[in-house]
């Protein structure tokens, strides 16, 4: 049987899928297709229809042999940052029905007075104040008002209002005011789409909560719409599964729950990204990895710490906070489209403006005049200008050294080359900080790494970046351009699933966090039940939210077992004493702890995925020259063009390996090889010229 | 790669690297802090000083601490100057010797290389009590310092990376929760400790003579920026003045008057004609008085410029011996980060708009609101809150309308306002409103923030509270001919009286049921309200921003029930 894996981007939609068709031998395919923005549904089923040619068939011939498609998916991503949701409405308890807008008055800039905050979603005259109160405990203060539910219905019908959020004060102890108003709303205008925050995100801070719930509102209903039209599509072909959506966890799930959660698909596609990097890290037995991408506009990281991915509580999108367990993904704006920009003091930036993709950079020649990174590799002859993506487009050399010249190097009195050099090293060096700031701020040494390249241009600075923090090697996956996508193959289904427990040390109580876990046991075997996942199959991982009793912000404590004895208080203290002197440099050993949370991982057992070695070999390009002196490379250099077999026995640097969908920079006293399946490492040689 | 590129590439890495690392000590401070003012609120700073105590690196944190760690650390190095070493930690916040004023206290972590000092990485945050005669430190009443809380001298907390219990010990018998306050220094130290950590990591890639070089390199072109930008200023004299209300014992206000001097390169601010120092606790050190005045040069001089002491040392300030701005001891200060410290920039801001327009905001709210303090009966514990959901709103700037729900402009950016659901955890207190307020926010062409009202009531047995802050009698301040914002107010509910309270008062006892309700300011405006978009001032209307009074009064659109009634609105604007 075959799987199936889409991944929507914001330029390509990538196709991957791997299995046995008709009795054959196992079989590995991609396609790659522009997104299509317009009919992001029809868009879809093109790219199936060239994935079923090229396993040569057709698609509902296709279709009968796949056991599973999975689908990622930026619909409520663009829905958000384009501001296209659904006109959408607040509820909240009277008195407070601001939160969304006054925020918590903090900026990132401190010294811009006329700094933006992010836009306002639902504007105040569509925000109602429902009579209702519950304590800090959850207790009823002030019943629910019906007729307010009422009577606020109707100023949304009246309003054309297309999605309601709901978010009441201390809803997250006791969702019972949420789910009468919701019961109301349904019977009083059952077409609109009602979202509570007691379902979308059951934690304490009114302001984020919210802020969550009513993303939720404003996108899932785009998503909803789309998500019926593929299913539609797909049906007129045979197929009457279901289609498994990629979460921001790296899990899956089927599109009765996302067509409730559209929040929960905001990072569809680096998620598949992080699933893909767990499941290398599992493949290549490389317990510790940081996956590097670097895109137009941004340089993505994500971390895998013993084989696993890591969960963030919270984070913040383009401004507004998200409290949803989400793949912990840190962005820099260091891509090849961020622009660099001499500041009037002398300091050089680079980003975090970008050029995006039109005008682009300025050897793309659309009109773009600010030089970017992307010029800068151009000018150095790191990217080949008559190769670039795959000869689609000629680049600009001339462009871009005029960009570079009069933007950056006279300001700064340097020639044109130097100035090149300098923004290839600040970039390196950026992206080396985002890379010691992922490791190093959680506590781990960047030394235990392996540095994964997978996509862009990050082939060209991953050296130098793994020379900076000392990583030993630096690993380029022949899925490369297909990395999400590919991730998502073999994603499984996964709920997250939290319990507030608040039990100080002297009330340890191993009873009572066995039944809180039972309860959540209860609750992840049944989704996953849902989704089909046989008992065999179904997995859990406990993590405790803790802290000392005075602090407010909670730490994870891995917890191995599936249950607690009461024996146990030692080795819970032991554990976050230690958890918290790796963090923050120091611990009180005496000092009263308290555990917030429980948190289950339920997922379905790791799903098997196989190495996918797209390009069978580097492709084949007239050699061209390098104007040396970039880092580890001197003097003019050959581009090194290597058939495969010779890949397989190695190559020294310097040298610069074009691959059909990257190149890699490999400098003096550095060599890299190719292993099984396409994989290519790259490590430092030792002085005698023996590899590492 | 020749030398020039080569030593730019240096300094621009060794500059990110340290931005980065007061990053990581600001989230490290902020995830591992016990007391809620700096664990929810945000109200600390972390930065880096060189071996001269000069500003290189502040991210994290809240303007009017800007500086404040330099001076720190100057005072730091005036006393113990050669006699500091490798393992060692200094603990300071006397306002009189490099301190802003008391409740704030810097933790301080020189960095060696080899024998050489190279650095310090500072914390300052603000702690919840500091021991004097109020809990929470805010005692409008006091009329010296020494009422105010403990005073700590430049003095040495650890040594060889022993904590030197002693002086921990002194400090902490002096204050009302030393647990709270020993948790919250490891807490400071363990941010420092983490700063050093990472400074040492990047000395194994560049040596000290190149980090160095970068640093004192970045720190001239910052001077040269800025000079660069006062010279394009108009030369002239440009004064302005603003009032306190009072200072909580007499009862006529308190001038602050301010004259900037450009000439070429140079900007002189001079506070002659301020008031001389006052009775109560608004006197303002020299450390909040300088910082005030530099970062409100600087919000005006761009936001391009690095905030480090190249920039900061550009300002120069006269503050006259004294007065309001410079007081002798004993005067009582601990008001002074909100108030007079925000006055004074919006009075910089006052007059360096009349050089030139568009670069400063109108008046932003002033702070207003109680300190409460007492034991939680729902776990026995002892708290001291502070009211950060009492913020108002900002003031408008062209092109831009003020922000809703601001720090004053003191602390700009920096505080982060807790959660009400965290404030009801964390304090006995039931909220009761929390919403913006109509027809508060100044009108202008770009209108203020609209101010907000909040009100709580207490549901402990008893607790104290301490109201405290000003603006009830002077308003946020319009510009280029837009009106002020609404002034603050607050009112105390209690066992069926009604009392409105003074902006500085002595503690008050409440008892279960008593309720405090707050008007904050709405900002200032910015130009003419008649040119203010017929359908922005609608779309106000519709959102209960302004009524409809209003809406026709002072901003001239005439709004019917379809509508803007366009003809009416039309003919209204021309008068």
């Amino acid at each position: 049987m075959i799987k199936i894996a889409i991944d929507t981007g914001g330029t390509f939609t990538d196709f991957t899928s791997h299995g046995i068709l008709n009795g054959g031998q196992l079989q590995k395919v991609a396609v790659k297709n522009p997104t299509n923005h317009f009919f992001p549904a029809k868009g879809i089923l093109e790219g199936l229809h060239e994935l079923a040619e090229s396993w040569e068939t057709n698609l509902p011939e296709l279709l009968k042999r796949t056991e599973k498609i999975s689908l990622g998916t930026t619909l409520a991503l663009n829905a958000l940052l384009e501001k296209k949701g659904v006109k959408t409405a607040l509820f909240t308890t009277k008195g407070f029905r601001d939160a969304l807008e006054i925020r918590r008055s903090q900026l990132s800039n401190q010294w811009d007075l006329s700094a933006k905050t992010p836009e306002v979603l639902v504007p105040r005259r569509f925000r109602f104040g429902i009579e209702e109160r519950l304590d800090y405990k959850g207790d009823v203060i002030t019943s629910l008002n019906d007729n307010a539910v009422i009577e606020a219905c109707q100023a949304c019908k009246e309003a054309g209002i297309k999605a309601i959020a709901v978010s009441y004060l201390f809803s997250f102890l006791n969702p019972d005011h949420e789910k009468r108003t919701a019961e109301i709303i349904r019977k009083e205008c059952p077409e609109i789409f009602v979202s509570l925050s007691s379902e979308v995100s059951p934690r304490i801070r009114e302001y984020e909560r919210t802020t969550t719930t009513v993303i939720n509102a404003y996108c899932t209903p785009v998503l909803s719409d789309y998500l019926s039209e593929v299913k539609k599509e797909l049906k007129a072909f045979g197929w009457n599964r279901p289609i498994f959506i990629m979460k921001n966890s790296g899990g899956l799930s089927d599109t009765a729950d996302t067509e409730e959660f559209g929040v929960t698909t905001l990072l569809s596609g680096p998620a598949g990204g992080a699933v893909g990097n767990e499941t290398l890290s599992k493949m290549l037995k490389r317990s510790h990895c940081v996956l590097a991408d670097m895109g137009g506009t941004s340089f993505d990281l994500h971390v895998v710490n013993d084989e696993t991915n890591q969960l963030v509580s919270q984070t913040d999108l383009e401004g507004y906070p998200l409290t949803i367990p989400m793949i912990d993904i840190h962005s820099i704006g260091a891509g090849g489209g961020s622009i660099v920009h001499v500041a009037e003091g002398g300091q050089v930036n680079v980003g975090p403006d970008s050029a995006g993709s039109v005008p682009g950079p300025a050897c793309y020649n659309l009109g773009g005049e600010e030089p970017t990174v992307t010029d800068a590799l151009v000018v150095l002859g790191l990217i080949n200008a008559k190769n670039f993506l795959g000869g689609k487009m000629n680049l600009s050399v001339k462009k871009a050294a005029a960009a570079l010249k009069t933007k950056v190097a006279d300001p700064l009195g340097i020639t044109t080359i130097e100035a090149a050099r300098l923004i290839y090293a600040i970039a390196a060096e950026m992206m080396a900080d985002a890379v010691r700031l992922v490791t190093t701020q959680k506590g781990n040494d960047p030394r235990k790494y392996s540095l994964i390249s997978a996509g862009g241009a990050f082939g060209l600075f991953a050296a130098r970046v793994m020379t900076s923090l000392n990583m030993p090697e630096v690993i380029l996956p022949s899925q490369g351009p297909v990395f999400c996508s590919w991730g998502m193959l073999g994603a499984s289904c996964r709920t997250d699933l939290t319990a507030s427990v608040i039990m100080e040390k002297k009330n340890f109580n191993a009873q009572r966090l066995n039944e809180k876990l039972q309860v959540m046991r209860f609750d992840g075997e049944n989704y996953l039940t849902r989704l089909n996942v046989p008992k065999d199959r179904q997995k859990m991982r406990l993590t405790m939210e803790m802290r000392y009793v005075s602090q407010h912000h909670e730490i994870s404590v891995p917890w191995d077992k599936d249950f607690f004895e009461d024996s146990d208080k030692a080795v819970v203290e032991n554990a976050f004493y230690d958890a918290h002197q790796n963090l923050y440099q120091y611990a009180e050993r005496d000092k009263d702890w308290e555990i917030i949370d429980l948190h289950l991982a339920c997922y379905e057992a790791e799903n098997e995925n196989v190495l996918f070695p797209l390009s069978q070999s580097p492709i084949k390009t007239k050699s061209k020259t390098v104007s040396g002196e970039i880092f580890g490379l001197t003097g003019e250099i050959d581009v090194i063009s290597l058939d495969e077999g010779e890949l397989k026995n190695g190559c020294s640097g310097p040298a610069l390996v074009d691959l059909s969908y990257t190149t890699l920079l490999v400098p003096q006293g550095f060599s890299c090889q190719m292993e099984d399946e396409g994989i290519i490492v790259m490590k430092k040689e030792a002085r005698d010229g023996s590899k590492n | 790669m020749d030398q020039r590129t080569e030593a730019i590439l240096n300094r621009t890495v060794i500059m990110n690297r340290l931005d980065s690392i007061t990053k990581e000590m600001g989230i490290a401070l902020e995830h591992s802090a016990h007391s809620p003012i700096f664990a929810e609120a945000c109200d600390f700073a972390c930065c880096i000083c060189d071996a001269k105590g000069e500003l290189v690196s502040q991210l994290n944190g809240i303007p009017i601490l800007a500086t404040a760690g330099s001076f720190s650390v100057k005072a730091v190095l005036r006393k113990f100057g050669e006699n500091i070493f490798d393992g060692d930690v200094f603990i300071i916040n006397d306002p009189y010797d490099g301190g802003n004023h008391l409740p704030d206290i810097g933790i301080i972590t020189p960095v060696f290389a080899q024998d050489e000092l190279l650095f310090f990485c500072v914390s300052r945050a603000h702690h919840g009590d500091i021991g004097g005669s109020t809990a929470g430190s805010y005692n409008p009443k006091a009329t010296e310092i020494f009422q105010e809380g403990i005073r700590i001298p430049p003095t040495r907390l650890m040594k060889n990376n022993e904590m030197l219990d002693d002086i921990l010990d002194l400090i902490r018998i002096n204050t009302r929760n030393p647990q709270m306050l020993t948790s919250d220094f490891l807490a400071q130290i363990g941010s420092n400790r983490l700063a050093a950590k990472r400074i040492q990591e990047m000395l194994s890639s560049f040596s000290p003579e190149i980090v160095k070089n970068a640093v004192s390199v970045s720190l001239e072109m910052a001077e040269r920026l800025t000079r660069k930008r006062i010279n394009e200023v108009p030369d002239g004299i440009y004064k302005a003045s603003d009032y306190i209300d009072d200072d909580g014992f007499q009862q006529e206000p308190i001038k602050i008057e301010v004259t900037v001097k450009i000439s070429g390169d140079q900007m002189l601010i001079d506070f002659e004609g301020t008031d001389d120092q006052v009775t109560g606790f608004i006197n303002t050190s020299v450390v909040t008085a300088t910082c005030a005045s530099g970062i409100a040069a600087l919000w005006f001089l761009g936001k391009d410029i690095p905030r480090n002491g190249g920039a900061f040392n550009c300002i120069e300030v006269n503050l006259p011996e004294g007065s309001l701005v410079n007081p002798h001891l004993p005067a009582p200060m601990t008001l002074c980060t909100l108030t007079p410290a925000s006055e004074i920039i919006g009075t910089i801001f006052k007059a360096l708009d009349q050089a030139e327009s568009g670069r400063v905001s109108a008046g932003y709210h002033r702070y207003l609101g109680p300190s409460f303090y007492g034991v939680d009966p729902r776990n026995e514990r002892y708290y001291v809150g502070f009211s950060f959901c009492s913020l108002g709103s900002g003031g408008a700037m062209e092109g831009h309308d003020g922000k809703p729900y601001m720090a004053t402009l003191s602390n700009f950016g920096g505080v982060k306002a807790p959660n009400i659901e965290s404030n009801e955890v964390q304090y006995p207190h039931l909220t009761l409103y929390h919403e913006m307020d109509s027809d508060t926010a100044g009108a202008g062409e770009f209108r203020g923030g609209c101010g907000m009202k909040y009100a709580f009531e207490v549901t402990a047995d008893q607790a104290d509270l301490v109201n405290f802050g000003d603006g009830i009698k002077h308003a946020p301040f319009g510009l280029r001919g837009g009106g002020a914002g609404s002034l603050n107010r607050s009112v105390f509910f209690s066992q069926g009286q009604e009392i409105v309270m003074e902006s500085k008062e002595a503690p008050r006892k409440a008892v279960k049921g008593d309720r405090i309700h707050l008007n904050t300011s709405g900002g200032g405006g910015w130009g003419d309200p008649r040119k203010r978009q017929a359908q922005k001032v609608y779309e106000d209307v519709l959102d209960g921003i302004i009524s409809k009074e209003i809406a026709e009064n002072v901003y001239g659109v005439i709004i019917e029930p379809s509508g803007i009634n366009l003809e009416k609105t039309e003919k209204r604007r021309k008068y």
